[in-house]
């Protein structure tokens, strides 16, 4: 394995240095030189970084499961997993697609009430909220995982969260592996967010002014504050925005589509992070693999099987 | 048997730890908890179901998510609030290293 990753890092430094020749001092302008990134490579880091609803909704239905066999007959919560992300780089206020727009609309008309699960627990006596607790997080024990990016992560190793990471990814150090890979995807980011600024402001007007055409008079991403300042801080947030919260949700999206903003953020991440995807792409596609196995895992437990 | 395959084609370190004893990560409530240190010293906030919380900048060194839900963890950047982490729900970070750019919590 040594000698492979060895050969490897070498193609890869000739590989650089030769598009740094080519490009010259232009290169030097840029914060990373530029590699070829393969597709497979391109769509296996939007796979693995998109949150994909399905492992949310199979997580949560085998961890109802534990908590029923416990002894606590939880509601589900379809929403669990929350918005899918939009673009490998994140940024406040865009959608991953219609549909989450209308699932989901703006967070800024969510209260501080609590959620259907957190009512569930806080309707226990203390002493079942303790049990409950116990079911849910487990002994304390938990398996811990040092990421290549220096970001450390437990999750626990027994009790009901762990049984949901085992049906759904194998086990808990899989779910750590491929949860967390999105961390190396943000470390990466903040290396070149004042490119991807700029990438946004390009598109910004075209943006604003399709908003406009639609009677919503926005500066910047600010759809949120709109949403907040016409409906208020109305609903739980587990709880489906009202039908004039998603229509504002659906024309947000289709004028972010139209200003191009989650093409443009995929665009600057690989164009600035292309060595690294180069460098990584084996562990990404072994990541991409196992993150395929957890999606067959998914519809296994959501269909019952 | 994935994760030897990733481990054996992966061309970045993957160091993992293993089981951890008990003791550290039993929780009492389910909240968003951040710290100044790294594993889980001198907290910070505790907070349980605000959708945006807001803190103190680029301080987070370590974080509990005890909550059910995940939250995306926003570093401010000129016009645009960008994706600092992406904390799952249940998650425990004992380290946040190069991520410690966090200056407010969006729920997902």
């Amino acid at each position: 394995m040594t000698t492979s990753l060895r050969g490897r890092g070498v193609r890869l430094a000739v590989a650089v240095s030769a598009v740094s020749l080519m490009f010259g001092l232009a290169s030097c302008a840029s914060s990373d030189p530029q590699v070829p990134v393969p597709e497979e490579a391109r769509s296996a880091l939007t796979a693995l970084t998109s949150q994909p609803v399905d492992l949310s909704i199979a997580h949560t239905t085998a961890w109802r499961s534990c908590m029923q066999t416990a002894g606590f007959q939880v509601p589900f919560d379809s929403t669990a997993g929350g918005q899918r992300r939009s673009a490998l780089i994140g940024v406040e206020g865009l959608f991953a697609s219609e549909d989450d727009a209308r699932a989901f609309g703006y967070s800024s008309t969510t209260g501080e009430g609590e959620g259907t699960l957190d009512r569930f627990r806080s309707s226990l006596p203390p002493s079942q909220q303790e049990q409950y607790d116990l079911a849910h997080f487990g002994s304390g024990e938990t398996v811990q995982v040092s990421l290549p990016n220096g970001l450390v992560v437990s999750r626990s190793a027994d009790g009901c969260i762990a049984e949901g990471d085992k049906a759904v990814y194998g086990s808990v150090e899989n779910a750590i592996q491929v949860g967390e890979f999105v961390n190396e995807v943000n470390t990466e980011s903040s290396q070149f967010l004042d490119e991807a600024e700029s990438s946004l402001r390009e598109v910004l007007g075209t943006y604003e002014d399709c908003m406009s055409a639609q009677g919503v008079s926005v500066s910047g991403l600010s759809a949120g504050e709109v949403a907040a300042s016409q409906f208020g801080q109305y609903r739980a947030y587990d709880e489906a925005p009202s039908a004039d919260e998603q229509a504002l949700a659906v024309t947000d999206f289709s004028c972010q589509v139209e200003a191009g903003f989650n093409e443009k953020l995929d665009d600057v991440f690989v164009q600035n992070a292309s060595v690294w995807i180069v460098e990584n792409e084996d562990r990404i596609i072994a990541l991409r693999d196992l993150l395929d196995e957890s999606m067959v895992r998914s519809q296994q437990v959501i269909d019952g099987v | 048997m994935l994760l030897s395959k990733g481990i054996k084609r992966g061309a970045a370190a993957l160091a993992v730890a293993g089981v951890v004893a008990a003791g550290s990560a039993l929780p009492a409530q389910a909240n968003l908890i951040g710290y100044d240190n790294t594993n889980f010293g001198s907290q910070l906030y505790n907070v349980a179901t605000a959708p945006y919380i807001d803190v103190v900048d680029n301080r987070t060194s370590s974080l509990k998510n005890q909550t059910s839900r995940p939250f995306s963890a926003r570093n401010v950047s000129g016009l645009f609030s960008f994706e600092a982490m992406y904390v799952n729900a249940n998650g425990l970070y004992n380290t946040l290293s190069a991520n410690n750019q966090i200056d407010h919590f969006d729920r997902r």
